[in-house]
């Protein structure tokens, strides 16, 4: 990076700028059109419901989630675990759990019929929220974890202590509230992707009414005009709720702060929460291994007819390839986002530009559908019809600013207190910026980089519509071929899939296992 | 990329043909057809859908920017779906003449009407569906009438339901009801007339109205797709689906995917029957690919495998030389008008979603 | 000792409201120059301006000339100028030995790890620190984190030696050893320096000065 810049900062912006371009002109275009059908859709049935489930389940899962991950032990503890519990992709958790724990379940045939409760049943609002809380407190833990680790928390506790205040009170008072501020983003995430997740909601949440994410799919995968137009309010809806639920996280923000955590004093949770979350997580893994290889389990039967590993052995050539696949188009667009990312950090550094976290956040709190039908245009004139690498462009590219969210998510914090002076040292002894960035930062931010790089990987892996929309059916993931296979009955194949795609996700874990080159102290 | 690469070296022409990848069955069925197309120098690649209306609203996307080129060159579809693209003028006409083997079609199943509209040449049909239940520990008969399933429903308690409407197995369930419990009044399959709707729409509701607390979930909550209610039915939450292929439930069973003890049911004397078809895109990019594919796909021996009782099991839509190998189907039951679709559906919503 | 090394033009500096104005500047080859003024008025910066680091916080007109070549536009990698940080900033997770290896100069580089190995443990033996090369940097104590950084600076055989504050996180006894150390070695390796610090016991004797001037509000 030397000093003529001016072009690479336009080349940023406009890339930075023109998806959201995109999808201004996309909802102008959407929303004029034909203003007849508003109308009907305010007085559509159920949609007062629809918005009060979907605002129900964020509000639920912000607090209790905001209650769980900032007063638990995982907090303060390591996170080798958690990782492994993010790792497993959202749907298949989510056919796990209700397998084991939901009415005729594997578990619920295993307890005495006396304690058999439909507190957590299939399409019930409730399981929902359970099953958004399982998934997405781990990945609280982490964020938090993280950023702790950016606090000099341990020395504040001691401060506290040396002012007469117990070790938890000194918690409660002096870490918390700077705690909660950094927390923002990561909760805002989770609250905007309980918002607006549509595969877990058609399984787990109500359906008659759905929350209103799931309606907005089914209006947009419905030809009619008037449904194409109820999908554009809807999702002009959700995007509204994405609003207010940044909003929501500044006043909980505010209250804990202002009315719960003076209160508090030595109040601390003692439940084992790593136990609990690790052992709930490997039950949905292992109830779902379980049904891929087996043969005729039907309730009341505690095991199956017979267990069989013959499917995996005829689908293991579909797979295969698909495994390669996926695991190509993610480690792509996992170190396309990574490098984007960094990119624009030391741009950021160099220039001050501000707004940054908006631009790259944007994408995770906007309606996925709308986003990608926005982009969809942009696209569609240089796939048309040509070769497979020209689809393959173009998907890595749409996925890239989902991945990217998260690289920054988990990057900038850390780089953000990175000490640019190592690079100014190297660069002194003659190498060029980006050696030095490579001699230096590369090494000392090397596991930041390596999470942001996983987690960009996992977020590419898990992306259905993108591959729909522009894969133009030359790429197929495991994903979409689950999500495919899980429109059927067939338990068997989806539990086979969703293995398949936990094994990639696990696989990609190992590079976290990347020789670490210790890092300690002179950071500070 | 391995397909590509293929493709590449042996000049292979690629037929990219989207169709709903939930069924195993069908999935197989498809992998059987590759193999045999293989030999043509095609190669079929199946696009596995959740949903065909995603490809739907993309062909449709792309036909209002007037792209010369789709990357979709085949799909499977029916119904609404087919209603939107014939109408968006997105789809290659003047099939049977493309189609050699259209000429086997078999013209007394009814599909030149698809769920009302007619095809008009736009798309040809792959297999006949006919609506009908699965029922556990079921009585002795075949079929009911619509009160004796209300009776059954009060033995059972909350062992019962149906898919939600608007998802198709649920209206048709309701296009069903409709029909019997107006003693298949001529109307219905007219256009509606403001002055009968009412009359016409009230017995159902009234049947819903005491059906719904006899449900699962009392009637609050409903499987969101057929496939869903079998898995119910399955693990042992429901004690009955719906499905549209008559061979599905020996299939299930004989895979082990549903219990022993499961029949098939039909409410009234006959069974609500249509089509599912395969269609061209305007823009297909390998249209003549698709094209051969299709003829591949009505030719004697593709039906045949098609319609094999340890196979996909769908019911052929070609004559036989041999009349031996046509199977028996449920006496059908034409639909009712495509007009009470949507008041059917909008009615539901507004009684049993609020 | 005679002919000149560096140049400065006069310069002004614009930060944080406040105006600076420097007198034109030489030094002369292994000369010392010392800046000495209160923390916090632009020093640093100054430094890091020298250095060929841009900071978006402050804006400085002037020019540099370097060895009779005007370098103010280059870019740091290409000054052949070295800095020696208050922090010392060692790269953390490597040894003594691998950070003096980063700092090698460009002809060393190309050559085999055992040559290099065997100039760097010259170096260290020099300075009777050849016993540390092994170590990680973070097991250092103090005083020798500040020489091995001296010396990482020196390795590079820069053409001007740049130190901020160099001495002001060591405790006063060990400062006093440090500063003489550091002294010798400029001298030895005939280096020019500019030392910038808040404490005139830190330059040596006969060296030329700069008081820092007063800035002056712009605004």
């Amino acid at each position: 990076m030397t000093s003529k810049l001016p072009w690479r900062g336009a080349v940023a912006l406009v890339l930075l700028t023109a998806p959201w371009l995109l999808l201004l002109s996309y909802g102008i275009e959407q929303l004029t059109q034909q203003t007849q059908f508003l109308s009907p859709w305010l007085n559509y049935p159920g949609l007062a419901e629809m918005i009060e489930q979907t605002v129900v389940v964020g509000i639920t899962v912000m607090l209790v989630a905001t209650i769980v991950v900032l007063s638990s032990q995982p907090l303060r503890s390591s996170s080798g675990w958690l990782v492994q519990v993010i790792a497993l992709p959202h749907l298949a958790f989510a056919i796990g759990l209700l397998w084991l724990f939901a009415p005729y379940g594997w578990l619920w045939r295993l307890v005495p019929e006396a304690w058999h409760s439909s507190v957590f049943d299939r399409q019930q609002l409730l399981s929902f929220i359970i099953i958004l809380l399982a998934k997405e407190i781990p990945f609280l833990w982490l964020m938090g974890q993280r950023t702790l680790a950016q606090m000099p928390w341990r020395r504040w506790l001691l401060v506290g202590q040396s002012l007469g205040y117990s070790r938890q009170r000194s918690w409660w008072l002096l870490v918390m509230p700077e705690l909660l501020r950094r927390m923002r983003l990561p909760l805002m995430i989770v609250l905007v992707y309980s918002l607006s997740v549509v595969d877990v909601a058609l399984i787990a949440a109500a359906q008659t009414p759905p929350p209103l994410a799931v309606q907005v799919l089914q209006w947009q995968l419905d030809a009619q005009p008037a449904s194409q137009q109820f999908a554009a309010y809807g999702a002009l809806t959700l995007l509204l709720l994405a609003v207010v639920a940044a909003l929501a996280v500044f006043l909980q923000e505010r209250l804990i702060r202002a009315v719960v955590l003076p209160h508090l004093g030595n109040f601390a949770l003692r439940v084992p929460w790593q136990a609990l979350v690790s052992v709930i997580g490997l039950a949905a893994a292992f109830a779902i291994a379980a049904q891929s290889i087996a043969v005729g389990w039907f309730y009341p039967e505690l095991w199956p007819t017979s267990w069989s590993v013959e499917r995996w052995q005829q689908e293991l050539s579909q797979l295969l390839p698909l495994f390669v696949q996926s695991a190509g188009i993610a480690a792509v667009v996992a170190s396309a986002s990574l490098i984007w990312v960094v990119l624009l950090l030391e741009w950021r550094r160099r220039h001050g530009v501000f707004g940054l976290s908006g631009w790259l956040l944007l994408p995770l709190l906007v309606p996925q559908l709308t986003l990608l039908l926005a982009w969809q245009e942009l696209f569609a004139a240089f796939t048309s019809g040509g070769l497979p690498w020209r689809y393959a462009l173009a998907l890595i590219m749409v996925q890239i600013p989902f991945s990217a969210a998260y690289v920054y998510l988990i990057l900038a914090p850390l780089e953000q207190r990175f000490e640019q002076r190592y690079l100014t040292t190297m660069q002194s002894f003659g190498y060029g910026f980006w050696r030095s960035w490579w001699l230096t930062k590369r090494s000392l931010l090397q596991q930041p980089l390596l999470l942001a790089w996983v987690f960009a990987a996992l977020v590419s892996m898990a992306q259905y519509l993108p591959i729909v929309l522009f894969g133009g059916g030359r790429w197929l993931t495991l994903t979409s071929e689950l999500v495919a296979v899980s429109s059927g009955a067939n338990s068997q194949l989806i539990a086979i899939y969703a293995v398949s795609q936990w094994l990639l996700a696990l696989l990609f874990l190992l590079v976290l296992a990347w020789p670490q080159q210790a890092v300690e102290g002179e950071q500070q | 990329m391995r397909v590509w690469l293929l493709g590449m070296m042996l000049s292979v022409q690629q037929v990219y043909f989207h169709a709903w990848g939930g069924s195993d069955e069908v999935n197989q069925y498809v992998r059987w057809a590759q193999q045999q197309l293989a030999q043509q120098d095609i190669e079929l690649v199946h696009v596995k859908v959740a949903d065909i209306s995603e490809t739907v609203t993309l062909l449709l996307r792309e036909n209002q920017q007037q792209q010369p080129s789709s990357a979709v060159d085949l799909l499977w579809l029916n119904g609404e779906n087919f209603h939107a693209l014939k109408a968006a003028g997105a789809l290659r006409g003047e099939l049977s003449q493309a189609v050699a083997n259209s000429a086997l079609l078999d013209p007394t199943l009814g599909w030149q009407n698809d769920f009302g509209i007619a095809t008009d040449d736009y798309e040809l049909p792959w297999g006949v569906g006919q609506f009908h239940l699965f029922i556990r520990n079921s009585p002795t008969s075949t079929s009911m009438t619509p009160a004796q399933f209300l009776t059954l429903a009060q033995s059972k308690p909350g062992r019962l339901s149906y898919p939600k409407p608007p998802e198709f197995h649920g209206t048709t369930f309701l296009k069903l009801l409709l029909l019997e419990l107006n003693q298949h009044n001529a109307a219905l399959y007219q256009p509606p007339q403001a002055q009968q709707q009412e009359l016409l729409l009230a017995p159902l509701w009234a049947y819903l109205d005491q059906l719904h607390p006899l449900l699962w979930r009392g009637g609050k909550e409903f499987p969101v797709s057929a496939a869903q209610q079998q898995q119910l039915l399955a693990n042992g939450v429901l004690d009955n689906a719906v499905s549209f292929n008559p061979s599905e439930l020996f299939n299930a069973q004989r895979a082990q995917r549903l219990p022993a003890g499961i029949a098939p049911l039909l409410i009234g004397e006959r069974a609500i029957t249509n089509s599912h078809y395969l269609a061209v895109p305007k823009a297909a990019a390998n249209s003549e690919g698709a094209v051969k594919v299709i003829n591949f796909m009505l030719s004697e021996a593709a039906q045949q495998r098609k319609q094999a009782a340890d196979g996909w099991g769908d019911t052929a839509v070609i004559r036989f030389q041999q009349s031996a190998n046509q199977r028996d189907l449920f006496p059908s039951q034409p639909e009712p008008h495509v007009g009470w679709v949507q008041l059917l559906e909008q009615q539901w919503l507004e009684r049993y979603q609020q | 000792m005679s002919t000149t090394q560096l140049r400065l033009s006069a310069a002004q500096l614009q930060l944080a409201g406040q105006q600076v104005n420097l007198p034109e500047l030489s030094l002369g080859c292994g000369e010392i120059l010392a800046v000495i003024g209160p923390s916090g008025c632009g020093k640093s910066s100054w430094l890091r301006w020298l250095l060929g680091d841009q900071q978006s916080h402050m804006q400085v007109n002037g020019r540099i000339e370097l060895s009779g070549t005007d370098i103010s536009t280059w870019p740091i990698e290409q000054r052949g100028i070295g800095i020696v940080w208050q922090d010392f900033l060692l790269v953390p997770h490597l040894s003594v030995q691998e950070n003096l290896r980063l700092a090698l100069p460009k002809a060393l580089r190309s050559q085999s790890r055992q040559a290099q190995q065997q100039v760097i443990f010259e170096r260290l033996q020099q300075v009777e620190l050849g016993d540390l090369a092994q170590q990680p940097v973070t097991a250092l104590s103090g005083g020798q984190r500040a020489r091995i950084a001296l010396l990482r600076a020196l390795i590079n055989e820069p053409r001007l030696v740049l130190l901020d504050e160099p001495f002001a996180a060591l405790d006063s006894q060990l400062r006093q050893r440090i500063r003489q150390w550091t002294f010798a070695t400029l001298a030895q390796t005939a280096t020019s320096a500019i030392i910038v610090s808040h404490d005139s016991a830190d330059f040596p004797a006969g060296c030329s000065q700069l008081h820092w001037p007063q800035g002056a509000n712009y605004d």
